[in-house]
């Protein structure tokens, strides 16, 4: 069994590598064939078994809903690497990364907070979770941000049951999801207070009698 | 990958003038499809609800024991019967946990447990063994599930099986829903379902249910469930992560062994109460029974007034619960009849005990084992077709027990009890 997560383990190293190695050079440093190699032979070492297992299976056992806008993130980040064409603009990031701040801490933390309530299992009735979504994803399209296009793409996965659960929040938010927006509009945020603080240190240099 | 340094980073739109904003939208033309494209896809989302498991369901009732006549032979209803007899054989596998039974509609007796090296090892699989009606000699244990055959089924990493329960529905087909655990200790648990056609003799794949939104971590199941008219199914049972606390789950099975539709309802704020153990009392009413890991450690009991859609709050019994599985079923006189530790600490002895009035108040029944430092644990108790009670059990972890005995053995053992303790 040990073996098993060793080998796991490198595979997914070299997988992780040759990833890095695919999109690191954005720039025409790199040729786009050289580029498409690494990506397929990182796909295909997905299906490589490991202990029993495919590398995606063991993948799979531990996050077993990735979630529609964790794949559209991962999609666009990878296609703004590989072949250098920006999917998402910047207002489409900040609205991803804010919708999985504050839905997954929602959804995941409030029954810590109000014990009796109970907002996952509204995603199993249908007209409450899909209505949800849909007035979700209009709203964002509405203001003509991609991030819609997202959710768009969770409401039709949710509709023809294209991930192991059946409840609808499980095709819009994921943990890994919500981990990296919290870290990501933390990040932001500090960054911000900084640039103010920087800004408001220089404001009053300036004002300052010599 | 980096994802969240360019992309994340972008926020700052600041040097755009007006113009070069409205260029990184999406244009009217656009908005306007993908607005037209979400609302029929939500329309087709919203209809594609196949059961209304949305309210709380009309009727509900404990296994079904009355689709066979009762075979009981004439002038023997009122004799005290009482056997024993091994569900597993002794040395079948070091340590052996948490059995559960069933009456299959042609009256055998089906029973699981979880056996293998230690409670959590790796070698640990799920057994069976059946009891034909009339006899006494339980079938040699058959591996149902074990850790490689789950993780092919699965299709995922399964370091150890656990809890299993098994249930007949209205058509026939058996169920068996079980514990397996990717990462960490049991609070890792995650609930998959199976199904057999020809009662329990062979099983279809496991399919992994998915209950809880963190990584559906921390469901497991103790108890047997509850049936309603309408078709479904409740299942009693309880999350284990940080928190603990009962919930049910309310399954519709599907033809061919699916699960078309499923969800799971909290109960109460309740918390540190698990394993719920659901006993119907007719007329909309449902009592539940749980296990009690808080200091005080006594019985809790919860009351439905609707069928198990919604529960009030937990009332602490007079009988102790030394943080061990309990069961129980209700009688055709109305009486329930409890299987549990009677201690706050141990589980050294296991006991019955009845009630007249739907779990409020209990009479102390037979001691069935008792020998300081052992254990007799996890108590699973059903009524078959013709009224007998069998009872199965954790016996000091080595093997299963089955105990076999009548309403009139259970009232003749009642009035000794009464009768010592005066």
């Amino acid at each position: 069994m040990i073996s098993s997560y060793y080998s796991m383990g490198l595979v997914a190293v070299i997988w992780l590598v040759l990833l890095w190695a695919g999109t690191r050079r954005s720039g025409g440093a790199c040729r786009r064939s050289v580029k498409l190699i690494f990506g397929f032979t990182a796909v295909l070492l997905l299906f490589l078994p490991v202990g029993g297992l495919r590398l995606w299976s063991w993948t799979f056992g531990f996050c077993p809903n990735p979630s529609f806008p964790l794949i559209g993130v991962v999609c666009a980040g990878l296609w703004q690497r590989l072949f250098g064409l920006e999917v998402f603009k910047p207002a489409d990031w900040n609205a991803t990364w804010l919708f999985g701040a504050v839905a997954g801490s929602v959804l995941y933390l409030h029954p810590m907070l109000v014990g009796s309530l109970d907002l996952y299992y509204w995603g199993w009735e249908p007209a409450v979770s899909a209505g949800g979504l849909a007035a979700l994803a209009i709203t964002f399209q509405a203001f003509g941000n991609r991030f819609g296009v997202l959710l768009l793409g969770a409401l039709l996965g949710y509709s023809l049951r294209a991930l192991e659960s059946e409840n609808a929040w499980d095709y819009s938010l994921d943990p890994l999801y919500w981990i990296v927006s919290v870290a990501v509009v933390v990040g932001q945020t500090v960054a911000r207070l900084r640039a103010w603080r920087r800004a408001a240190r220089s404001r009053s240099a300036i004002g300052a009698p010599a | 990958m980096e994802l969240s340094s360019a992309p994340g980073s972008a926020g700052g739109a600041g040097p755009c003038a007006a113009g070069a904003v409205r260029s990184v939208r999406l244009s009217w033309r656009q908005r306007l499809v993908l607005i037209a494209v979400t609302l029929a896809v939500a329309a087709f989302a919203a209809r594609h609800a196949p059961f209304a498991l949305v309210s709380a369901p009309r009727s509900a009732r404990a296994a079904d024991v009355t689709r066979v006549s009762p075979v009981v032979a004439v002038g023997t209803e009122a004799l005290p019967q009482f056997s024993e007899s091994w569900v597993s054989p002794q040395g079948h596998v070091r340590s052996t946990h948490s059995s559960a039974i069933c009456v299959m509609p042609s009256g055998e007796l089906l029973a699981v447990w979880y056996g293998g090296t230690r409670e959590g090892a790796a070698d640990v699989a799920l057994f069976t063994s059946r009891l034909a009606a009339g006899t006494a000699l339980w079938t040699a244990p058959t591996r149902t599930v074990d850790r490689i055959m789950a993780q092919t089924e699965l299709e995922r990493s399964i370091k150890k099986l656990g809890n299993a329960v098994i249930f007949p529905d209205q058509t026939g087909t058996l169920w068996m829903v079980y514990v397996s655990v990717s990462m960490g200790g049991w609070s890792g648990s995650a609930l998959n379902v199976k199904s057999s056609h020809d009662e329990g003799r062979t099983w279809g794949p496991s399919r992994r249910l998915t209950l809880n939104p963190f990584l559906n971590l921390s469901t497991l199941v103790r108890n047997k469930p509850i049936y309603t008219d309408d078709g479904r199914i409740g299942l009693p049972v309880y999350y284990e992560m940080a928190i603990k606390f009962p919930q049910i789950l309310w399954l519709t099975p599907g033809a061919r062994g699916s699960v078309p539709a499923y969800r799971l309802r909290n109960l109460s704020a309740e918390t540190d109460l698990i394993q719920p153990a659901l006993v119907p009392l007719g007329q909309d009413r449902m009592l539940m029974i749980l296990r009690d890991r808080r200091p005080h450690r006594r019985m809790h009991t919860i009351y439905s007034e609707d069928n198990g859609w919604s529960w009030s709050e937990a009332m602490a019994s007079e009988l102790p619960n030394p943080d061990s599985a309990l069961d129980a079923v209700r009688l055709a006189d109305g009486r329930i009849v409890l299987a549990y530790n009677h201690a706050e600490h141990g589980r050294d002895n296991l006991r019955l005990a009845v009630s007249a009035d739907a779990g409020r108040t209990w009479c102390a029944g037979p001691v069935l084992e008792a020998t300081a430092g052992r254990e007799f644990s996890y108590p699973y108790l059903v009524q078959d077709h013709a009224g007998t009670l069998h009872l199965t059990y954790t016996w000091q972890r080595e093997r299963i027990k089955h105990l076999r005995f009548n309403v009139a053995w259970l009232d003749q053992a009642l009035r000794a009890e009464r009768a010592s303790q005066e």
